[in-house]
């Protein structure tokens, strides 16, 4: 039909009806090319673009679920961890004796050695507006040695030492009432003053997250459950300047068999792989997300496909005028990265709202990162600068007669 | 042009020659503009043409002379800005939706591009026209394969066009605009991918639409060999009807006028011109065409049929087929002094007043031979 | 027959109808797989009541969803099961004890069920089968589906399961759903063995199955104007609508499969409007060589409007092929109960059937630009 003439308008030479008027030298014929024919570039960008949201959302969304159990890990603040080989999830109980931190304490180069104390099952929270029960999350230290690196956390420590004294997330789910900056609550029936507040968020195993310290935790569980002598995760500072690889090394030998030494990295990898292997949730994530991208990927192969052979006609067209195939393989490329850019730069930016959005309403730790950017830009240039090769393949390898 | 050309005497059905009945076409004051404001181009100046049943007319012009916007609004397919249009007895300006496409289901339109769907077969092609009307499917398909046959393509009728030549594909689109015998018929250069053989094939097919059928023709065209064919001749320049020349009356006219006395002077240049000027009028039985007293307007030549010349109520002459009468009023300015009556079925060729007299002033022979004529009768 | 355009001109381009085809597919398979992983997650928060037997279940009114139902003293049951429409009232014990046997020395969370096995409140017939087998003494049946986290799961092996070292029976088939890794069950005797500090006192379920002919929510209203505070009573289908409810609102499963829900079904809308407007787009002299024929703009519309649904329909059925496929994968990879129903493949075809109507809307804004004037 008419793609002759476009393509002859603006091709390099000759040149009859040139918008511009005569450009000598060459001319930027994918960008040309391309705009010439805005409706089907914006079809192309939009079906690429939800490809590339589709596949931004699942990922974020698999990336969320691990971040916000690792969350809790990652605001500890130490550089060697101590817990018992029985764990299998940072989020069960599996204690030991304080005693066996005496030991590493006196270490050369630790600085610190702190307990941490926690539970998952068995502290219920009265929502102070509705009188509604429910399961929280609690962490319990003593409030001269803190273990956690939320700033808002040290700062209200001391506030701790008082009796049945708390801290709470004010970023846990809604219907536990933290959010509202209540001054008071029950915990276990007991109650308990909110002396502080800190910014967490929920995980998929707890809705919320309580503090407190050492006793108010003894006090609040009753029995040997609560005692301070067993606990539930040793925090170790090493001192400045010191290698805590080596440190680790000579830790090793200081604790019993019962007990495992890790890295912070290693703690993280240690529940990371849980979640994604073992978990309920990890497989249903991670099943979404290949579904999700696998399709996305389709999707961009599909649309640039269908677009570029669309125009296979005016690429055969200049083959016949006398372009060499490098040449014509870049304008294909240049073509197909573009259509991909013009889907994905959009979709990335309607992400980082989505993000935003969706974090806040559904309290999901969604954040744009380097990775999803990468991942994505990655996969989808890939997937349309392959399709766009196979679409016009036909172009480059035979007589342009052919074509028609 | 008399001598040159051949007259193919088509001896047209009561239908077609009726000039009484209604035309198909009916054009009026068209004025057509494009553009808005400044650029306002003005493209149709005060067109005015009336196509009758049966007439293969042919459109002929420099490009942008205004011919296919003519053919567009005729056609409806355009809106009408200034003037009337009236196709097959309806008021295009009164139109709209339904009726609108009722119209174009009686109009056969015949594109340059033959604009044939690829995914079709040619018989598929044609049946998406075919399947507008209300005949049942028995006979639905046969008049499909008929026209296709007709147009020598009966072995290619389950062929898509990827498969068929241009030529072909052009036939396959004629047929498409002909199967349901429409009344009128509008073409845009429709032979020019055709062939010699092709294209007289084509155009015997639109003479017997307009034979049998009574369809009107329209036809932008520059084919001399079409040209031919035509019943009569429009010539478009910069939006202006400049001729418009109903060639076959023309011709026959001349025909008809050479032996005759009176015009055997005339050079064949004159004799066309006069030709040219005369229109056919049909009297039925019974009816006069001059009355005594009356002013004299106009000049006649009976074709065919007989007349009674009737003076103060009796019978005076009867004159047939190569007579003329009615010269004498023109000539003395005087009232007519018979009755001329027809007698049975008359055609006549009928010159106004003021051809006649520029007929008079260009030929000194003609005059000479007429008043030779009107003396001898007086 | 009058010629179908629509058809035609969709087989005649096999290679953008072919491409097309692809896209939808897609696009619906997707949506297939959210639906799918939607329902399934409540679905699977019922697992353990979809297989018992009970018409009516007494709960705390701390009840939050099935793996945190809170608990109430066996009184209120025996209250219950005073009254006349009542057949059975069962009391269900749950409790969490750490596995001290599992794979690479850990130590995981297995979720005990407690009941008494003379009751039979459970359907399946695996555990029919071996209810005598749970009366033997610290002897446990454990869900087929426990994870390999807890190490080999044979008859006969023994475990110490939190102080007590328990034998495992054998194995039964019903799935761990949402409530852990791993899921045992134990005779109420066993059961107040393996959990000393608690004893049977606090039920978690009460399991009511009332006589033939009451209805349930009749008797249910009843029974919650008979018994005390602290507790409450479901009908089937309220516990449905509660856990259900507790799945969508209460976690991220709504938004998450909600939103790729959502992303699929406007992708399956471009690309139908992809091709069949590229197609208008493409013959767009053809189409108005229609209307100068004769056919009015409604028959166009409804051209465009088939070749958006035969593309739908095209793409659906071998989407529901796959998803059927997709499914199974989904089911053993991640344990969710992801099931096809026939109100599924109804509401999917809805939906395809509403992409292609909104492509078609689309899709005739393109019709418009075939202007029979413009092709003489």
């Amino acid at each position: 039909m008419c793609s002759e003439e476009t393509v002859l308008s603006i091709a390099p030479s000759p040149v009859r009806r040139h918008p511009k008027g005569f450009q000598p030298g060459s001319v930027p014929l994918a960008r040309r090319n391309l705009l010439a024919n805005k409706p089907r570039l914006l079809r192309s960008a939009c079906g690429i673009g939800f490809a590339v949201l589709l596949m931004l959302m699942q990922l974020g969304f698999q990336q969320a679920f691990f971040d916000s159990s690792l969350e809790v890990i990652r605001r500890l603040d130490g550089d060697l961890f101590l817990q018992s080989i029985h764990k299998y999830q940072f989020a069960t109980r599996d204690t030991f004796p304080r005693t066996n931190l005496d030991a590493p304490r006196n270490l050369p180069g630790v600085a610190s050695a702190r307990p941490l104390y926690a539970d998952w099952y068995n502290f219920f929270w009265k929502n102070p507006f509705d009188d509604k029960i429910f399961l929280v999350r609690a962490f319990a230290f003593d409030p001269d040695g803190p273990v956690f690196s939320f700033a808002e956390v040290n700062a209200n420590r001391a506030k701790l030492k008082e009796a049945n004294t708390v801290l709470i997330d004010r970023q846990a789910r809604r219907f536990l009432g933290m959010d509202r900056d209540p001054a008071e609550a029950e915990l276990n029936g007991t109650k308990v003053k909110v002396v502080g507040s800190f910014a967490l968020g929920p995980d998929f195993q707890s809705d919320g997250t309580v503090m407190m310290s050492d006793r108010t935790f003894a006090s609040l569980l009753p029995g040997p459950a609560g005692s301070p002598s067993q606990v539930d995760l040793g925090v170790v500072k090493v001192g400045p300047g010191v290698d805590a690889a080596v440190v680790r090394q000579a830790m090793t030998k200081t604790v019993p068999d019962t007990i495992a030494v890790f890295t912070k990295p290693e703690l993280v990898e240690f529940e990371r792989r849980f979640q994604a292997d073992v978990s309920s949730a990890g497989p249903i994530f991670a099943m979404g997300t290949i579904v999700g991208f696998v399709v996305g990927m389709l999707i961009s192969y599909q649309v640039t496909y269908t677009d570029l052979s669309d125009q296979l006609p005016q690429y055969a067209t200049l083959k016949a005028i006398g372009y060499r195939t490098g040449y014509l393989l870049r304008v294909v490329l240049e073509q197909a990265a573009f259509n991909a850019m013009a889907g994905w730069i959009p979709a990335w930016l309607v992400s980082i709202v989505l993000y935003y959005v969706i974090g806040q309403l559904a309290l999901l730790p969604l954040r744009m990162s380097v990775n999803l950017t990468l991942l994505s830009l990655g996969l989808t240039l890939g997937m349309c600068l392959i399709s766009a090769v196979l679409a016009v393949r036909r172009v480059i390898r035979a007589d342009p007669a052919e074509v028609f | 042009m008399c001598a040159a050309m051949i007259a193919e005497r088509t001896e047209a059905p009561a239908l077609a020659k009726a000039a009484a009945a209604r035309p198909v076409v009916a054009v009026e004051g068209l004025n057509h503009y494009y553009g808005e404001g400044e650029a306002r181009n003005q493209v149709l100046f005060d067109n005015r043409i009336e196509i009758p049943a049966g007439q293969l007319v042919v459109m002929t012009g420099p490009s942008g002379a205004g011919k296919t916007t003519l053919l567009t609004l005729i056609g409806a397919l355009r809106s009408l800005q200034e003037g009337k249009i009236e196709v097959l007895g309806r008021d295009l300006s009164q139109l709209a939706g339904g009726a609108l496409v009722e119209v174009r289901r009686d109009i056969g339109f015949i594109f340059q591009m033959h604009n044939l769907f690829d995914a079709l077969s040619a018989y598929e092609n044609v049946k998406m026209a075919a399947q507008l009307g209300d005949a049942p499917p028995a006979e639905m398909r046969k008049r499909g394969c008929g026209i296709l046959e007709r147009l020598g393509l009966g072995h290619r009728i389950d062929y898509k066009p990827r498969h068929l030549s241009g030529g072909e594909r052009q036939r396959v689109a004629i047929g498409r605009a002909l199967v349901n015998h429409p009344r009128l018929v509008l073409a845009d250069e429709p032979t020019a991918a055709l062939d010699k053989e092709s294209t007289m094939n084509v155009i015997g097919l639109l003479k017997q639409q307009t034979v049998e059928h009574g369809s009107a023709v329209m036809m932008v065209t520059h084919d001399h060999r079409i040209i031919d064919s035509a019943d009569r001749l429009v010539h478009m320049v910069d939006g202006r009807i400049m001729s418009d020349v109903v060639l076959h009356d023309a011709l026959r006219i001349c025909e008809f006028l050479r032996p005759i006395d009176l015009f055997k002077t005339l050079t064949p240049r004159q004799l066309t011109d006069v030709a040219e000027k005369m229109t056919k009028r049909h009297y039925a039985a019974g009816e006069t065409i001059i009355r005594e007293g009356e002013a004299g307007e106009e000049f006649f030549l009976v074709s065919e049929g007989e007349v009674d010349v009737i003076r103060a109520d009796h019978e005076v002459a009867r004159l047939g087929s190569g007579i003329f009468f009615g010269e004498v009023a023109l000539i003395s300015g005087e009232p007519r002094n018979a009755t001329v009556v027809a007698i049975g079925e008359v055609d006549t060729y009928v010159l106004g007043k003021t051809d006649f007299e520029a007929a008079l002033a260009t030929s000194q022979t003609f005059r000479d031979q007429l008043y030779r004529v009107y003396f001898m009768r007086h | 027959m009058k010629v179908p355009l629509a058809w035609r001109i969709l087989a005649y381009d096999k290679r953008r109808t072919g491409l097309a085809l692809i896209g939808i597919f897609m696009a619906i398979l997707l949506v297939f797989v959210e639906l799918g992983f939607f329902y399934a997650v409540p679905r699977g928060g019922l697992l353990l009541y979809d297989n018992m037997r009970f018409d009516l279940l007494l709960v705390s009114d701390q009840y939050e969803y099935q793996a945190q139902p809170g608990a109430f003293p066996l009184s209120q049951l025996d209250r219950v099961r005073a009254s006349t429409a009542v057949e059975q009232a069962t009391p269900i014990y749950f409790g969490f004890a750490k596995w001290k046997g599992g794979e690479g020395g850990v130590w995981p969370d297995v979720f005990v069920i407690g009941f008494e096995p003379a009751t039979h409140i459970f359907i399946p017939d695996s555990i029919e089968q071996q209810l005598s087998v749970l009366e033997r003494t610290d002897t446990l049946l454990v869900d087929s589906a426990t994870r390999p986290i807890f190490g080999p799961l044979n008859a006969g092996r023994v475990v110490e399961i939190g102080a007590r070292n328990m034998t495992i029976g054998g194995q039964y088939v019903l799935g761990t759903g949402f409530m852990g890794l791993g899921v045992a069950l134990a005779s109420a005797p066993n059961f107040a063995r393996l959990f000393p500090g608690r004893g049977l006192d606090m039920v978690n379920l009460g399991a009511i199955e009332l006589k033939p002919g009451v209805e349930a929510e009749s008797a249910a209203g009843d029974l919650r104007q008979a018994s005390g505070s602290g507790i409450q009573i479901f009908t089937r289908r309220e516990l449905e609508a509660h856990e259900t409810a507790y799945w969508t609102t209460r976690t991220s499963v709504g938004i998450i499969f909600g939103s790729g829900l959502l992303i699929s079904f406007i992708v399956g809308i471009m690309i139908v409007y992809q091709i069949v407007s590229t197609q208008v787009g493409r013959q767009l002299p053809q189409f108005a060589t229609l209307k100068a024929i004769g056919y009015a703009d409604r028959s166009l519309v409804w051209t465009v409007g088939a070749m958006s649904l035969l593309i739908v329909i095209a793409g659906f059925v071998p989407a529901l092929a796959a998803a059927l496929g997709l499914y199974s994968i989904i089911r053993d990879q991640t344990l969710l109960p992801v099931t096809m129903s026939e109100a599924r493949v109804f509401v999917v075809f809805g939906a395809a059937l509403v992409m292609a109507l909104a492509s078609a809307l689309l899709s005739v804004e393109s019709l418009r630009r075939a202007a029979p004037a413009d092709v003489f």
